[in-house]
């Protein structure tokens, strides 16, 4: 199942903030919607939807910033819950990583075969170009060769030369194909 | 992927990149296919990057920091093989294209050959020479088809693969991304609370105190034209912002909000450089935050155009067009860079 990609509902903004924490007074208040907070973190972690986790994170941060100086204590617990927050979606992160390594592995090596054959029908199509032609330059030499022997009398220097071409010729092509 | 027309003015030089040109023997050149794909790859790698940065800056275990970059290393090694796939099938199609100049270069080696021999060789003379490589071309470029369709057919199945499975990984990051950018501005602010706190509760204490002053002049005002009417109602307004304020102590009250006033201002303007120096930071984070999830989402995107494009080259082949439209490819990868920008 594809995972659903992160999308606020304005591109990159924070949740709007909250009106949960305007009524708090005393720090009984603070920690009474602490706790509240703790145990739809939990429920978030279990359940492990983005946006949900995504909002409490949110909720923190503003309950840090929002609590007075004599809640600190709570902000520390807060804290600690926006960081498991984070670690689980690394976690989630993980598991999902690695349960597509073994589909990406094969896929992986399919295509650097794929890329290897390319290589390698490159390498034959260029030889093919090159050997093709000197096969022809060959069998052009040889109606030369044909024709000059068949003279009344023979260029003996002009054979010698065209043996001596076809030679070489000869060599290149066993280089390209060795 | 955003709508492609007028979103930005692109050059023509950008267009004329994009779009994969073929010859009248229907090889398209596939190189701006090879160039992009190299150019995703790194905006991909990128987008982990940006991840990691943000990761920096909270107090995530390092046991699982690692775990992530650990896990992230065969993405690194099939975006690796993605590029070199794609050079690869780019450098076939090229040799096809170049079967025809390959053969006439041949050609022009052998007759230097006959000029040496000084006499005509049968099959080397000019117009027969090229007319021979110009066959020897055509033929190279029958064969790079049927080869690279071959090739393209049998690996689009892993392409798509590959998109969806870094797609996915891509989209784990971006989570993690929102997550690790909130911790790490929660933590920026623990470092700075109090100053924060004080600074913003002053502005609250200011900004009661104006209120309150605007109130005190606009019952004077009203007194000054005889408006009684609307200076009793200013007083009555002012004994709901000061409650120690009486009939018998107005001008008393008065005083002690314009010596509030400035005591808050003055003590306001010894934090107001911490103040600002915090936001700051804390829109960094944010920036931070906002361009990784979108580098991420974008890269993306760019990966399913890869493998759209790729299966558009494959139909080209099949159906021996001309042209490969790579518009959309380009403009997605385009995408992830302009992201990095915060565009």
């Amino acid at each position: 199942m594809p995972t659903k990609a992160v999308r606020p509902a304005e591109e990159g903004a924070w949740s709007m903030p909250s009106t949960r924490f305007s009524t708090l007074i005393t720090v009984d208040d603070w920690a009474a919607s602490l706790g509240k907070l703790l145990n739809e973190v939990e429920e978030a972690i279990r359940a492990g939807e983005a946006n949900p986790k995504l909002k409490l994170e949110d909720l923190l941060f503003e309950f840090i910033k929002k609590s007075p100086p004599a809640a600190q204590h709570l902000d520390a617990i807060a804290g600690q819950a926006q960081r498991d927050l984070l670690t689980s979606e690394v976690q989630q992160a993980l598991a999902g990583i690695a349960a597509r390594k073994a589909e990406l592995k094969r896929a992986t090596l399919l295509i650097k075969k794929a890329a290897e054959q390319a290589q390698k029908s490159k390498k034959e199509l260029q030889f093919e170009n090159v050997l093709s032609m000197l096969e022809k330059a060959k069998a052009s030499l040889e109606a030369l060769k044909n024709l000059e022997e068949a003279a009344t009398v023979p260029d003996r220097k002009l054979l010698d030369r065209v043996v001596a071409v076809t030679g070489t010729i000869s060599e290149l092509e066993a280089l390209a194909n060795g | 992927m955003k709508p492609w027309p007028g979103r930005r003015p692109i050059s023509g030089a950008f267009i004329s990149v994009a779009l994969a040109l073929g010859c009248a023997a229907t090889l398209p050149d596939i190189t701006p296919f090879a160039e992009q794909a190299a150019r995703m790859a790194s905006g991909v790698k990128g987008g982990y990057t940006q991840a990691e940065t943000l990761l920096s800056l909270t107090d995530l275990e390092r046991a699982l920091v690692d775990s992530l970059h650990n896990a992230w290393a065969p993405t690194k090694q099939t975006l690796n093989a993605v590029v070199a796939y794609s050079r690869a099938i780019a450098d076939l199609a090229q040799t096809g294209r170049e079967g025809r100049a390959a053969a006439e270069q041949v050609i022009g080696g052998l007759q230097g050959i006959a000029a040496t021999l000084g006499v005509p060789v049968p099959g080397v003379a000019a117009p027969i020479g090229s007319a021979v490589a110009a066959v020897n071309g055509y033929i190279a470029r029958i064969r790079t088809r049927r080869t690279l369709s071959e090739i393209l057919a049998e690996a689009q199945p892993a392409i798509d693969t590959i998109a969806w499975a870094i797609g996915e990984n891509l989209s784990a990051l971006e989570r993690v991304t929102e997550s690790a950018g909130r911790r790490a501005r929660t933590l920026h602010l623990q470092q700075h609370q109090s100053v924060v706190a004080y600074y913003e509760n002053l502005v609250a204490a200011d900004t009661l105190a104006l209120r309150t002053l605007s109130t005190f002049l606009l019952r004077e005002m009203a007194l000054e034209t005889g408006d009684n009417e609307r200076a009793g109602a200013r007083l009555a307004d002012l004994k709901g912002l000061d409650p120690r304020l009486s009939d018998e102590n107005v001008e008393e009250r008065h005083r002690y909000w314009l010596i509030r006033s400035r005591s808050v201002r003055e003590e306001s303007g010894r934090y107001l450089r911490e103040y600002e120096a915090f936001r700051a930071r804390q829109a960094e984070i944010n920036q931070l935050r906002v361009n990784g999830s979108a580098v991420l989402r974008t890269a993306r995107s760019a990966l399913e155009a890869w493998a759209s494009a790729h299966r558009k080259i494959l139909r080209s082949l099949e159906e021996e067009w001309p042209l490969v439209n790579l518009v959309e490819f380009a403009v997605a990868v385009q995408d992830v860079y302009d992201a990095y920008q915060g565009r």
